[in-house]
């Protein structure tokens, strides 16, 4: 009898104390590893089209071949990845490498958790990446992440609705008004554009204006007004609709469902429209220049935790991952533009069709705008909104509203 | 005798023991995944802190009650407690008067009633995200809602896409796809009612109206008020809807930002997550103040039998 009680005691105990272990830090693992020992890297990413998935899976594959002593663990992080990977961070278990998007990167690095890299680069190779992008990732000199690819945005036009209408890729913002404006018929229109600072930011930025000057404010300025009046002009003179006042989702679907002529997007489209409009018979043309070129370029980088137990093995895997040979496939892929200079032929070559994607880089500015990154994109969306349902009379007064509410 | 009740006495110690012993995986995972966080959300409400911050939570920088100052100074959290009051004022009357008849319907003698009493049901076991995509699909612009309104000769309409309709779209959303839970409480309630008091009523001649209205209603009373307060806690924690509908960003123009939506994104999207708690506390503290007021009014345990 007292035995059993003991068992049953003893059991309790024991499922009660693993729950506590369960809970605490996991034990570290000795550092001091012998030098033939494999040593596992975690990688953490984004759950992505089975393409790109398969393109980093070879990516991966490669990597351990050439290096025998590394070992690959992918991480892939479903749901909210800046969420699940601050809650990572703050119970020091997020993975050594991870994906980071340049839109994040001044909030992850002024906080110090990703390690900078350069000590373990060569520099003279850092010069092959396109330096708008690995701007994104610098602070103070120091990089702190090397982008994988980027993509630009273009303007996606429906052929077929193009000839009937006797229209020419459009490059100037008349000759884009004049486009829209003849391609609106017969229920269709000329544009699908949404009330989004990701899209109306380059128009922004073609009409001279600015959004931040470092971490400040830089978008209440009449040539940044200007850009944003004739966006909204677009909608307003009806050339151009909202996708969701097309019953669409995005602008992928509003070109995809044939409800519009053109649509301003990134190379995104390309694998998009293979599957929802496979009929659609689509050209990529140049963003139009208005006083000058401009453009968003959305890049993602690699980047290393601070706490990082390997990082001369997680340094190994970031070179590996954004090298020649990685970004070579990334180029034959077509699934994004390669961030090296000397892979972006590679990418034309093979895509022709694709070059405007990656000749609008001129002039591109990262997604990115300094510290208040995440305020000037809310203020600015708001922005827009307000232009949309008409509660300023124009841009520019909606802009100076914006500078006032990221000031606060 | 002395020694039989030392015996007793141990006995009952040891009982005790492994009572606890027996409670104790429920008690450490409360303690562990609820009080815990509970505390150190309420500790971290008086500090500047974010996830991403290297130093811990104990070693950040205490603000005092600058957190819960600011909130009442920040016009957006304002526009999202005005947005979640106008919500729950017209989410909790609705949701409760429609769950009331349907009740009343299941509990009637009509044909097919554990059928109804299913459907009806079948919205709440429904993944809240998946009841947004369904509405987004009925609301859009050439949606369900505006083929059906085309009939009429009402144009179409942009409904969550609209600054005054956003909010109420997504209302009536929620009493859609909730109303099925209360229902099935206030139909536990009915059936608990004893049917010899609907019996005492009719021999002294009531009518369906008055029965109603003097022996359901006020036996009613408990089960209405543990709806109310169930109701009340739950629209004001309204997250999902507003998020699915907005892609998280509360639009068009905050008209769908709630208070966690809101909660939401300033911790993990503007990395404070002191302010964050701080909001979150300050709508604890308004649920619980409207919890007791609604006890006051609806809440003392009346016996009929």
């Amino acid at each position: 009898m007292k035995f059993k009680r003991f068992v049953a005691t003893a059991t309790a105990l024991v499922i009660a104390s693993s729950l506590f272990v369960g809970c605490g830090k996991k034990e570290e693992q000795s550092t001091e590893q012998p030098k033939q020992e494999k040593v596992t890297i975690t990688l953490g990413c984004w759950g992505s089209s089975p393409a790109e998935t398969q393109l980093l899976d070879d990516q991966i594959k490669k990597f351990e071949e050439t290096h025998p002593n590394i070992k690959i663990e992918k991480q892939v992080i479903t749901g909210d990845y800046n969420q699940a990977m601050q809650a990572k961070i703050a119970s020091k278990t997020e993975p050594d490498v991870y994906y980071l998007d340049v839109f994040q990167a001044p909030a992850y690095i002024s906080k110090g958790v990703v390690e900078p890299l350069d000590s373990y680069l060569d520099m003279e190779d850092v010069k092959d990446f396109e330096e708008f992008l690995l701007e994104g990732f610098k602070k103070d000199g120091k990089i702190y992440g090397l982008p994988k690819d980027f993509n630009s945005l273009a303007i996606f036009y429906n052929k077929e609705m193009f000839e009937k209408a006797g229209v020419k890729e459009p490059t100037t913002w008349a000759e884009l008004e004049e486009a829209a404006k003849k391609l609106t018929k017969d229920g269709v229109y000329g544009m699908a554009l949404s009330a989004d600072a990701a899209r109306f930011i380059p128009f922004m930025l073609q009409a001279g204006g600015k959004i931040n000057e470092g971490d400040n404010v830089a978008f209440n300025t009449p040539e940044a007004a200007k850009g944003l009046d004739f966006y909204f002009s677009l909608i307003k003179k009806g050339y151009a609709k909202q996708p969701k006042d097309l019953g669409e989702g995005w602008n992928g679907d509003a070109l995809a469902h044939k409800k519009v002529a053109m649509v301003i997007e990134g190379g995104w489209m390309i694998p998009f429209m293979k599957d929802a409009g496979p009929d659609v018979k689509y050209g990529i043309a140049k963003l139009p220049k208005g006083d000058k070129e401009g453009n968003l370029a959305f890049t993602v980088a690699y980047a290393m935790s601070v706490n990082s137990k390997h990082k001369k093995e997680a340094a190994e895997v970031i070179k590996f991952l954004t090298g020649k040979e990685a970004l070579k496939m990334v180029a034959e892929s077509g699934l994004a533009i390669p961030s090296r200079k000397s892979m972006e032929k590679l990418y034309t070559e093979k895509y022709p069709e694709r070059t405007p994607l990656v000749e609008g880089t001129k002039g591109a500015q990262v997604f990115q705008f300094g510290a208040n990154t995440t305020k000037i994109m809310d203020a600015l969306n708001k922005a827009g909104e307000k232009l949309l349902f008409n509660k300023v009379k124009d841009g520019k007064a909606a802009l100076e509203e914006a500078a006032k509410e990221v000031g606060q | 005798m002395s020694s039989k009740k030392g015996t007793l006495s141990r006995v009952k110690t040891r009982e005790k023991i492994d009572g606890w012993l027996f409670v104790m995986p429920f008690v450490i995972s409360t303690l562990v995944f609820f009080a815990g966080p509970l505390v150190v959300a309420f500790i971290l409400s008086f500090k500047e802190y974010s996830f991403l911050d290297q130093n811990t939570i104990w070693q950040a920088k205490w603000v005092g009650f600058d957190n819960y100052i600011n909130a009442f100074k920040d016009p957006i959290f304002k526009r999202a407690l005005l947005n979640t009051t106008l919500y729950s004022l017209g989410v909790v009357p609705i949701q409760l008067v429609i769950a009331l008849i349907l009740a009343l319907i299941v509990d009637s003698d009509i044909k097919g009633k554990t059928f109804f009493r299913v459907a009806y049901y079948i919205p709440t076991v429904t993944s809240t995200v998946a009841v947004s995509v369904m509405f987004m699909f009925i609301f859009k612009t050439d949606g369900l809602l505006n083929k059906f309104l085309k009939l009429f000769g009402i144009p179409p309409y942009n409904w969550f896409g609209d600054v005054r309709l956003a909010l109420p779209s997504i209302m009536g959303m929620a009493i859609w796809s909730s109303v099925g839970l209360y229902m099935i409480i206030f139909l536990a309630g009915l059936q608990d009612i004893p049917h010899s008091l609907y019996e005492a009523a009719w021999i002294d001649g009531a009518n369906k109206w008055q029965q109603f209205w003097y022996v359901t209603l006020p036996l009613l009373r408990p089960t209405f008020f543990f709806n109310l307060v169930v109701s009340l806690i739950g629209t004001f924690q309204v997250f999902d809807q507003a998020y699915v509908v907005s892609g998280g960003n509360g639009g068009p123009l905050n008209s769908t930002m709630t208070v966690v939506l809101y909660l939401y994104r300033t911790g993990f999207r503007d990395f404070k997550m002191g302010y964050a708690c701080a909001i979150a506390f300050i709508l604890f503290a308004i649920i619980f103040i409207l919890t007791l007021i609604q006890k006051k009014l609806f809440g003392e345990e009346t016996q009929y039998q």
